[in-house]
Protein backbone atom coordinates (compact mmCIF):
# COMPACT_ATOMS: atom_id res chain seq x y z
CA UNK A 1 0.00 0.00 0.00
CA UNK A 2 1.31 3.23 -0.67
CA UNK A 3 1.76 5.90 1.52
CA UNK A 4 -1.75 7.96 2.45
CA UNK A 5 -2.22 11.36 3.64
CA UNK A 6 -4.74 14.19 4.19
CA UNK A 7 -4.82 17.80 2.04
CA UNK A 8 -5.86 20.22 5.01
CA UNK A 9 -6.69 23.16 3.19
CA UNK A 10 -7.46 26.01 5.30
CA UNK A 11 -8.34 28.54 2.97
CA UNK A 12 -11.38 26.70 2.66
CA UNK A 13 -11.89 25.72 6.14
CA UNK A 14 -15.23 27.45 7.81
CA UNK A 15 -13.59 26.38 11.17
CA UNK A 16 -17.15 24.16 11.42
CA UNK A 17 -15.84 21.51 14.15
CA UNK A 18 -17.25 18.86 12.39
CA UNK A 19 -13.86 17.16 11.95
CA UNK A 20 -14.19 17.38 16.35
CA UNK A 21 -17.08 15.95 16.69
CA UNK A 22 -16.89 13.19 14.18
CA UNK A 23 -12.99 11.90 15.29
CA UNK A 24 -15.09 11.79 19.06
CA UNK A 25 -18.14 10.12 17.61
CA UNK A 26 -15.93 7.19 15.23
CA UNK A 27 -13.43 6.61 18.11
CA UNK A 28 -15.56 7.03 21.04
CA UNK A 29 -14.46 9.31 22.99
CA UNK A 30 -16.21 11.18 26.05
CA UNK A 31 -17.41 14.81 25.24
CA UNK A 32 -15.14 17.04 27.68
CA UNK A 33 -16.37 20.59 28.87
CA UNK A 34 -13.47 22.92 29.32
CA UNK A 35 -13.08 26.02 30.89
CA UNK A 36 -13.61 29.37 28.35
CA UNK A 37 -10.44 30.04 26.68
CA UNK A 38 -11.14 33.56 25.77
CA UNK A 39 -11.84 33.23 22.06
CA UNK A 40 -13.84 30.69 19.99
CA UNK A 41 -11.59 28.18 20.77
CA UNK A 42 -13.35 25.24 22.41
CA UNK A 43 -10.98 23.88 24.69
CA UNK A 44 -7.07 24.77 25.41
CA UNK A 45 -5.61 22.36 23.45
CA UNK A 46 -5.04 18.43 22.34
CA UNK A 47 -6.20 16.09 25.25
CA UNK A 48 -6.01 12.36 25.90
CA UNK A 49 -9.88 12.25 25.17
CA UNK A 50 -9.57 14.78 22.05
CA UNK A 51 -7.44 14.09 19.67
CA UNK A 52 -7.87 16.98 16.65
CA UNK A 53 -9.29 20.54 17.18
CA UNK A 54 -9.63 23.99 15.52
CA UNK A 55 -7.73 26.20 17.26
CA UNK A 56 -8.00 29.49 16.67
CA UNK A 57 -5.47 32.31 16.82
CA UNK A 58 -6.25 36.34 16.31
CA UNK A 59 -3.96 38.80 15.05
CA UNK A 60 -3.87 42.66 15.51
CA UNK A 61 -2.73 43.60 12.06
CA UNK A 62 -0.48 47.15 12.13
CA UNK A 63 -3.44 49.20 11.25
CA UNK A 64 -5.83 48.24 14.38
CA UNK A 65 -7.70 45.42 12.42
CA UNK A 66 -8.32 41.90 13.85
CA UNK A 67 -7.16 39.08 12.06
CA UNK A 68 -8.74 35.65 12.29
CA UNK A 69 -6.69 32.69 11.68
CA UNK A 70 -7.74 29.08 12.33
CA UNK A 71 -6.44 25.44 11.86
CA UNK A 72 -7.30 21.96 12.81
CA UNK A 73 -4.87 20.29 15.04
CA UNK A 74 -4.17 16.89 14.46
CA UNK A 75 -1.05 14.74 14.19
CA UNK A 76 0.56 14.91 11.26
CA UNK A 77 2.01 11.35 10.54
CA UNK A 78 5.50 12.59 9.83
CA UNK A 79 7.98 10.57 7.56
CA UNK A 80 10.77 11.58 9.88
CA UNK A 81 8.41 10.88 13.51
CA UNK A 82 10.74 12.78 16.52
CA UNK A 83 7.91 10.34 18.84
CA UNK A 84 9.01 7.40 17.02
CA UNK A 85 12.47 7.54 17.03
CA UNK A 86 12.43 8.53 20.83
CA UNK A 87 9.74 6.02 22.02
CA UNK A 88 12.21 3.33 24.85
CA UNK A 89 9.89 0.13 23.98
CA UNK A 90 8.57 0.38 20.58
CA UNK A 91 4.82 1.30 21.01
CA UNK A 92 4.93 3.41 18.43
CA UNK A 93 5.28 1.90 14.55
CA UNK A 94 5.24 3.40 10.90
CA UNK A 95 2.50 1.34 8.93
CA UNK A 96 2.97 0.75 5.19
CA UNK A 97 0.48 3.57 4.45
CA UNK A 98 2.23 5.99 6.19
CA UNK A 99 0.46 5.59 9.91
CA UNK A 100 2.02 6.37 12.72
CA UNK A 101 0.79 4.03 15.28
CA UNK A 102 0.60 3.47 18.91
CA UNK A 103 0.63 -0.43 20.40
CA UNK A 104 -1.72 -0.12 23.19
CA UNK A 105 0.19 -2.92 25.48
CA UNK A 106 3.60 -1.16 24.51
CA UNK A 107 2.95 2.49 25.44
CA UNK A 108 3.77 2.81 29.03
CA UNK A 109 3.18 6.24 29.24
CA UNK A 110 6.57 7.84 29.93
CA UNK A 111 6.00 10.83 27.19
CA UNK A 112 9.30 10.74 25.80
CA UNK A 113 7.57 11.21 22.86
CA UNK A 114 5.77 14.37 23.93
CA UNK A 115 9.33 16.05 24.67
CA UNK A 116 10.09 15.36 20.65
CA UNK A 117 7.24 16.43 18.87
CA UNK A 118 7.79 18.95 16.53
CA UNK A 119 3.82 20.18 16.82
CA UNK A 120 3.09 19.06 20.54
CA UNK A 121 0.53 16.69 19.88
CA UNK A 122 0.85 13.19 21.80
CA UNK A 123 -0.78 13.76 25.40
CA UNK A 124 -0.33 11.46 28.17
CA UNK A 125 -3.17 10.19 30.21
CA UNK A 126 -1.36 9.99 33.54
CA UNK A 127 -4.11 7.60 35.06
CA UNK A 128 -3.75 4.69 32.64
CA UNK A 129 0.01 5.54 31.60
CA UNK A 130 -0.74 5.59 27.93
CA UNK A 131 -0.04 8.46 25.93
CA UNK A 132 -3.18 9.07 23.47
CA UNK A 133 -3.02 10.58 19.69
CA UNK A 134 -4.91 10.44 16.17
CA UNK A 135 -4.67 7.29 14.95
CA UNK A 136 -5.05 8.54 11.03
CA UNK A 137 -8.46 6.13 11.50
CA UNK A 138 -6.34 3.39 10.67
CA UNK A 139 -9.17 0.87 11.38
CA UNK A 140 -11.07 2.75 8.57
CA UNK A 141 -8.09 3.58 6.29
CA UNK A 142 -6.90 0.28 6.16
CA UNK A 143 -10.66 -1.12 5.11
CA UNK A 144 -10.50 1.59 2.38
CA UNK A 145 -12.45 3.97 3.86
CA UNK A 146 -11.87 7.52 4.96
CA UNK A 147 -10.72 8.93 7.89
CA UNK A 148 -13.81 9.77 10.20
CA UNK A 149 -12.85 13.72 9.67
CA UNK A 150 -11.99 14.02 5.65
CA UNK A 151 -15.12 12.34 5.45
CA UNK A 152 -17.70 14.70 7.53
CA UNK A 153 -15.77 17.74 6.08
CA UNK A 154 -18.85 20.16 5.08
CA UNK A 155 -16.70 22.54 1.98
CA UNK A 156 -14.22 19.42 1.15
CA UNK A 157 -11.40 21.41 2.84
CA UNK A 158 -9.66 18.10 4.24
CA UNK A 159 -9.31 15.68 1.45
CA UNK A 160 -8.32 11.45 2.03
CA UNK A 161 -6.04 9.84 -1.05
CA UNK A 162 -2.52 8.76 -1.44
CA UNK A 163 0.50 10.77 -0.63
CA UNK A 164 1.46 11.35 -4.09
CA UNK A 165 -2.08 12.76 -5.41
CA UNK A 166 -2.78 15.08 -2.22
CA UNK A 167 0.47 16.95 -2.88
CA UNK A 168 -0.51 17.37 -6.75
CA UNK A 169 -4.15 18.28 -5.37
CA UNK A 170 -2.23 21.52 -3.20
CA UNK A 171 -0.30 22.39 -5.93
CA UNK A 172 -4.00 22.85 -7.88
CA UNK A 173 -5.45 24.40 -4.97
CA UNK A 174 -2.56 26.47 -4.05
CA UNK A 175 -3.28 28.32 -7.75
CA UNK A 176 -6.79 28.60 -6.54
CA UNK A 177 -6.20 29.46 -3.43
CA UNK A 178 -3.55 32.63 -4.48
CA UNK A 179 -6.58 34.56 -6.40
CA UNK A 180 -7.88 35.13 -2.87
CA UNK A 181 -4.99 35.02 -0.92
CA UNK A 182 -1.65 36.22 -2.41
CA UNK A 183 0.29 35.15 0.32
CA UNK A 184 -1.01 31.67 0.65
CA UNK A 185 1.32 28.58 0.69
CA UNK A 186 1.67 24.56 0.83
CA UNK A 187 3.13 23.54 4.57
CA UNK A 188 4.02 19.59 4.85
CA UNK A 189 5.28 18.87 1.30
CA UNK A 190 9.09 18.95 1.95
CA UNK A 191 9.36 19.58 6.03
CA UNK A 192 10.35 16.80 8.01
CA UNK A 193 10.37 14.21 4.68
CA UNK A 194 6.94 15.43 3.85
CA UNK A 195 4.37 15.25 6.48
CA UNK A 196 0.91 13.03 6.25
CA UNK A 197 -0.68 16.13 6.81
CA UNK A 198 -0.44 18.50 3.66
CA UNK A 199 -1.82 22.00 4.63
CA UNK A 200 -2.80 24.82 2.51
CA UNK A 201 -1.97 27.89 4.52
CA UNK A 202 -3.62 31.61 3.40
CA UNK A 203 -0.39 33.21 5.28
CA UNK A 204 2.77 32.00 7.08
CA UNK A 205 2.69 29.14 9.41
CA UNK A 206 3.67 30.78 12.54
CA UNK A 207 0.61 32.86 12.13
CA UNK A 208 -0.83 28.98 12.72
CA UNK A 209 1.13 27.94 15.62
CA UNK A 210 3.11 26.27 13.39
CA UNK A 211 6.71 26.05 13.13
CA UNK A 212 8.35 27.63 10.11
CA UNK A 213 10.67 25.08 9.58
CA UNK A 214 9.95 22.16 11.98
CA UNK A 215 12.96 19.73 12.75
CA UNK A 216 13.61 17.74 15.57
CA UNK A 217 16.14 18.68 18.12
CA UNK A 218 19.81 17.40 17.67
CA UNK A 219 19.99 15.84 20.86
CA UNK A 220 17.85 12.90 19.81
CA UNK A 221 19.92 12.12 17.18
CA UNK A 222 22.85 12.32 19.38
CA UNK A 223 20.60 10.23 21.98
CA UNK A 224 19.49 7.70 19.41
CA UNK A 225 22.17 7.28 17.32
CA UNK A 226 25.52 7.98 19.32
CA UNK A 227 24.94 7.19 22.77
CA UNK A 228 22.91 4.07 22.84
CA UNK A 229 25.18 2.25 20.57
CA UNK A 230 28.60 3.61 22.27
CA UNK A 231 27.17 2.82 25.91
CA UNK A 232 25.95 -0.78 24.68
CA UNK A 233 29.65 -1.13 22.71
CA UNK A 234 31.02 0.26 26.19
CA UNK A 235 28.89 -1.99 28.77
CA UNK A 236 29.49 -5.05 26.54
CA UNK A 237 33.09 -4.88 26.54
CA UNK A 238 33.86 -4.49 29.84
CA UNK A 239 31.50 -7.23 30.38
CA UNK A 240 34.18 -9.51 27.83
CA UNK A 241 37.02 -7.58 29.80
CA UNK A 242 36.49 -8.80 32.93
CA UNK A 243 34.62 -12.11 31.78
CA UNK A 244 38.11 -12.70 30.01
CA UNK A 245 40.29 -11.39 32.85
CA UNK A 246 38.18 -13.83 35.67
CA UNK A 247 38.99 -16.84 33.07
CA UNK A 248 42.94 -15.82 33.09
CA UNK A 249 42.68 -15.18 36.49
CA UNK A 250 41.34 -18.59 37.64
CA UNK A 251 43.97 -19.96 35.14
CA UNK A 252 47.02 -18.62 36.77
CA UNK A 253 45.60 -19.57 39.74
CA UNK A 254 45.24 -22.90 39.34
CA UNK A 255 48.59 -23.39 37.23
CA UNK A 256 50.47 -21.94 40.35
CA UNK A 257 48.59 -24.37 42.76
CA UNK A 258 49.19 -27.43 40.39
CA UNK A 259 52.83 -26.63 40.00
CA UNK A 260 54.10 -25.65 43.60
CA UNK A 261 52.08 -28.18 45.68
CA UNK A 262 53.43 -28.86 48.53
CA UNK A 263 56.31 -26.68 47.77
CA UNK A 264 57.67 -24.23 50.65
CA UNK A 265 57.27 -21.00 49.22
CA UNK A 266 55.02 -21.70 46.97
CA UNK A 267 51.11 -20.96 46.20
CA UNK A 268 49.56 -23.40 48.60
CA UNK A 269 52.35 -22.43 51.32
CA UNK A 270 51.86 -18.87 51.05
CA UNK A 271 48.31 -19.04 51.01
CA UNK A 272 48.43 -20.98 54.15
CA UNK A 273 50.89 -18.39 56.17
CA UNK A 274 48.62 -15.20 55.01
CA UNK A 275 45.92 -16.94 56.60
CA UNK B 1 43.65 -16.83 60.57
CA UNK B 2 43.37 -15.35 64.04
CA UNK B 3 47.30 -14.94 63.81
CA UNK B 4 46.55 -12.30 61.04
CA UNK B 5 46.81 -8.04 62.44
CA UNK B 6 43.85 -6.64 60.94
CA UNK B 7 43.42 -3.34 60.24
CA UNK B 8 40.47 -0.99 60.32
CA UNK B 9 39.69 0.55 57.14
CA UNK B 10 35.88 1.70 56.59
CA UNK B 11 33.42 2.90 59.41
CA UNK B 12 30.22 1.69 59.57
CA UNK B 13 28.49 4.50 58.57
CA UNK B 14 30.13 4.39 55.55
CA UNK B 15 30.39 0.61 55.01
CA UNK B 16 26.36 0.80 55.20
CA UNK B 17 26.13 4.17 52.38
CA UNK B 18 28.48 1.89 50.24
CA UNK B 19 26.15 -1.09 50.24
CA UNK B 20 22.89 1.19 50.10
CA UNK B 21 24.28 3.03 47.13
CA UNK B 22 25.60 -0.62 45.38
CA UNK B 23 21.81 -2.24 46.02
CA UNK B 24 20.10 1.14 44.83
CA UNK B 25 22.58 1.57 41.78
CA UNK B 26 22.15 -2.00 40.39
CA UNK B 27 18.22 -1.71 40.89
CA UNK B 28 18.49 1.99 38.97
CA UNK B 29 20.87 -0.06 36.15
CA UNK B 30 18.66 -2.72 35.24
CA UNK B 31 15.76 -1.16 35.69
CA UNK B 32 16.65 1.44 33.24
CA UNK B 33 18.40 -0.77 31.39
CA UNK B 34 15.17 -1.67 29.99
CA UNK B 35 14.45 1.59 28.36
CA UNK B 36 17.88 1.23 27.34
CA UNK B 37 18.24 -1.96 25.62
CA UNK B 38 16.43 -5.01 24.82
CA UNK B 39 18.97 -7.62 26.76
CA UNK B 40 17.22 -7.75 30.19
CA UNK B 41 13.56 -7.52 28.97
CA UNK B 42 13.13 -11.17 30.57
CA UNK B 43 13.38 -9.43 33.82
CA UNK B 44 10.30 -7.21 32.96
CA UNK B 45 8.06 -9.85 35.02
CA UNK B 46 9.97 -9.48 38.27
CA UNK B 47 8.58 -5.83 38.46
CA UNK B 48 5.24 -7.05 37.38
CA UNK B 49 5.76 -4.37 34.15
CA UNK B 50 7.83 -1.67 32.62
CA UNK B 51 5.55 0.56 34.22
CA UNK B 52 6.09 -1.02 37.50
CA UNK B 53 10.32 -1.07 36.72
CA UNK B 54 9.81 2.81 36.37
CA UNK B 55 8.52 2.85 39.37
CA UNK B 56 10.93 0.76 41.37
CA UNK B 57 13.53 3.00 39.20
CA UNK B 58 12.11 6.19 40.94
CA UNK B 59 12.27 4.57 44.28
CA UNK B 60 15.64 2.98 44.16
CA UNK B 61 17.07 6.96 42.94
CA UNK B 62 15.53 7.77 46.08
CA UNK B 63 17.36 5.67 48.61
CA UNK B 64 20.58 6.36 46.10
CA UNK B 65 20.37 9.86 46.85
CA UNK B 66 20.29 8.96 50.48
CA UNK B 67 23.28 6.95 50.27
CA UNK B 68 25.15 10.52 48.92
CA UNK B 69 23.67 12.54 51.94
CA UNK B 70 23.27 10.09 54.72
CA UNK B 71 28.09 10.11 54.70
CA UNK B 72 28.07 13.40 54.04
CA UNK B 73 25.95 14.56 56.87
CA UNK B 74 27.56 11.83 59.20
CA UNK B 75 30.72 11.56 58.21
CA UNK B 76 31.91 14.26 56.55
CA UNK B 77 35.51 14.31 57.22
CA UNK B 78 35.64 10.53 55.84
CA UNK B 79 34.16 11.99 52.94
CA UNK B 80 36.61 14.88 52.72
CA UNK B 81 39.46 12.61 53.20
CA UNK B 82 38.29 10.52 50.34
CA UNK B 83 37.65 13.48 47.78
CA UNK B 84 40.90 15.29 48.97
CA UNK B 85 42.73 11.72 47.62
CA UNK B 86 40.39 11.33 44.83
CA UNK B 87 41.24 14.58 43.64
CA UNK B 88 44.81 14.77 43.90
CA UNK B 89 46.49 12.46 41.43
CA UNK B 90 50.59 11.46 42.04
CA UNK B 91 52.81 9.81 40.23
CA UNK B 92 52.60 7.06 42.39
CA UNK B 93 48.78 6.76 41.12
CA UNK B 94 49.77 7.22 37.42
CA UNK B 95 52.91 4.14 38.03
CA UNK B 96 49.89 1.51 39.52
CA UNK B 97 48.13 1.72 36.52
CA UNK B 98 51.28 0.16 34.76
CA UNK B 99 51.15 -2.76 36.78
CA UNK B 100 47.59 -2.80 36.83
CA UNK B 101 46.57 -5.04 33.93
CA UNK B 102 49.05 -7.56 35.28
CA UNK B 103 46.85 -7.55 38.27
CA UNK B 104 43.32 -7.53 36.17
CA UNK B 105 44.06 -11.36 34.99
CA UNK B 106 45.01 -12.32 39.15
CA UNK B 107 49.26 -12.23 38.27
CA UNK B 108 50.89 -10.90 41.69
CA UNK B 109 52.90 -7.89 40.77
CA UNK B 110 54.87 -5.81 42.99
CA UNK B 111 53.14 -2.38 43.26
CA UNK B 112 54.65 0.91 43.88
CA UNK B 113 53.65 1.87 47.42
CA UNK B 114 50.27 3.21 46.65
CA UNK B 115 47.98 5.76 49.45
CA UNK B 116 44.65 4.57 51.60
CA UNK B 117 43.36 4.37 47.71
CA UNK B 118 45.35 3.24 44.80
CA UNK B 119 45.65 5.07 41.41
CA UNK B 120 42.76 2.28 40.07
CA UNK B 121 40.49 3.36 43.12
CA UNK B 122 41.19 6.63 42.45
CA UNK B 123 39.56 6.49 38.71
CA UNK B 124 36.76 4.23 39.65
CA UNK B 125 36.08 6.76 42.09
CA UNK B 126 36.25 9.69 40.07
CA UNK B 127 33.99 8.13 37.50
CA UNK B 128 31.18 7.11 39.82
CA UNK B 129 31.47 11.06 41.42
CA UNK B 130 30.74 12.59 38.27
CA UNK B 131 28.51 10.07 36.74
CA UNK B 132 26.39 9.60 39.85
CA UNK B 133 26.07 13.57 40.72
CA UNK B 134 25.49 13.93 36.84
CA UNK B 135 22.59 11.07 36.64
CA UNK B 136 21.32 12.15 39.97
CA UNK B 137 20.63 16.01 38.30
CA UNK B 138 19.70 14.94 34.68
CA UNK B 139 17.37 11.95 36.55
CA UNK B 140 15.86 14.54 38.64
CA UNK B 141 15.17 16.82 35.93
CA UNK B 142 13.44 14.01 34.03
CA UNK B 143 11.57 12.88 37.23
CA UNK B 144 9.86 15.98 38.24
CA UNK B 145 9.90 18.49 35.27
CA UNK B 146 7.55 18.60 32.66
CA UNK B 147 8.89 19.25 29.72
CA UNK B 148 13.33 18.76 30.56
CA UNK B 149 15.82 19.89 28.39
CA UNK B 150 16.42 17.27 25.36
CA UNK B 151 19.95 17.30 26.70
CA UNK B 152 18.88 15.42 29.67
CA UNK B 153 18.04 12.10 27.90
CA UNK B 154 21.14 11.66 26.02
CA UNK B 155 23.24 12.66 29.29
CA UNK B 156 21.66 10.51 31.30
CA UNK B 157 22.06 7.28 28.70
CA UNK B 158 25.46 8.15 28.43
CA UNK B 159 26.52 8.44 32.46
CA UNK B 160 24.62 5.59 32.60
CA UNK B 161 26.65 3.40 30.15
CA UNK B 162 30.15 4.82 31.41
CA UNK B 163 28.99 4.83 35.35
CA UNK B 164 27.68 0.70 34.15
CA UNK B 165 30.96 -0.17 32.75
CA UNK B 166 33.32 1.58 35.33
CA UNK B 167 31.24 -0.42 38.00
CA UNK B 168 31.51 -4.25 36.40
CA UNK B 169 35.23 -3.81 36.27
CA UNK B 170 34.64 -2.70 39.98
CA UNK B 171 32.77 -5.76 41.03
CA UNK B 172 34.60 -7.67 39.37
CA UNK B 173 38.12 -6.94 41.21
CA UNK B 174 36.45 -6.58 44.57
CA UNK B 175 34.86 -9.73 44.26
CA UNK B 176 36.57 -12.37 41.55
CA UNK B 177 39.95 -11.47 41.02
CA UNK B 178 42.38 -13.64 43.32
CA UNK B 179 44.75 -10.93 43.67
CA UNK B 180 42.42 -8.31 45.09
CA UNK B 181 39.88 -9.51 46.20
CA UNK B 182 40.72 -9.48 49.96
CA UNK B 183 39.64 -5.72 49.42
CA UNK B 184 35.67 -6.45 50.18
CA UNK B 185 36.77 -6.91 53.58
CA UNK B 186 37.37 -3.64 54.30
CA UNK B 187 33.57 -2.83 53.40
CA UNK B 188 32.39 -5.95 55.05
CA UNK B 189 33.99 -6.14 57.96
CA UNK B 190 35.57 -3.03 58.26
CA UNK B 191 39.10 -4.40 58.97
CA UNK B 192 41.46 -5.82 56.37
CA UNK B 193 44.76 -7.55 56.94
CA UNK B 194 47.90 -6.03 57.65
CA UNK B 195 49.67 -8.18 55.55
CA UNK B 196 47.57 -6.48 52.10
CA UNK B 197 47.86 -3.33 53.46
CA UNK B 198 51.89 -3.48 53.72
CA UNK B 199 51.56 -5.29 49.82
CA UNK B 200 49.04 -3.31 48.23
CA UNK B 201 48.79 0.30 50.19
CA UNK B 202 52.53 0.70 51.24
CA UNK B 203 52.09 4.36 51.62
CA UNK B 204 49.29 4.49 53.82
CA UNK B 205 51.18 1.66 55.83
CA UNK B 206 54.11 4.08 55.95
CA UNK B 207 52.05 6.90 57.02
CA UNK B 208 50.21 4.93 59.72
CA UNK B 209 52.89 3.49 61.69
CA UNK B 210 55.15 6.57 61.35
CA UNK B 211 52.47 8.45 62.90
CA UNK B 212 51.96 6.00 65.70
CA UNK B 213 55.84 6.14 66.20
CA UNK B 214 55.59 10.22 65.67
CA UNK B 215 53.39 10.13 69.19
CA UNK B 216 54.36 7.74 71.90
Amino acid sequence: MSRMARLIDITRCTACRGCQVSCKRWNQLAGEIGAFTGSYQSHDDLSPGRWTMIKFYEEKKPGGEMAWHFRKATCMHCADAGCLKACPNEALVREENGTIRRIEENCIGCGHCVQFCPFDIPKVDEVAQKMKKCTFCYDRISNDREPACAKTCVPRAIVYGTWDEMAALADERLAQAKKLYPDSRIYGKDELGGLGVIYILPDSPAKYGLPEDPSLPFTLGLWKDVVHPFGKGLIGASLAATGLAFIISRRNAMKLKESAKLEEGGYDDEQQKNG
Amino acid sequence: MSSKRMVKRFSAAVRVSHWLYAASFITLAVTGYLQFGSALDWMIPLFGSLEGAMVVHRVAAVFLIIAVVLPLLMRPREVSAWLSEVFNFSRADADFLKSFPAKFVGVKKEIPPQGFYNGGEKINSLIQIICGAGLIISGLFLWLSAAPPTIMYPLHALLMAIGVASAIGHIYLALLNPVSNEAIGGMISGEISEQYMKENHGRWYEQTYKKRKGTP
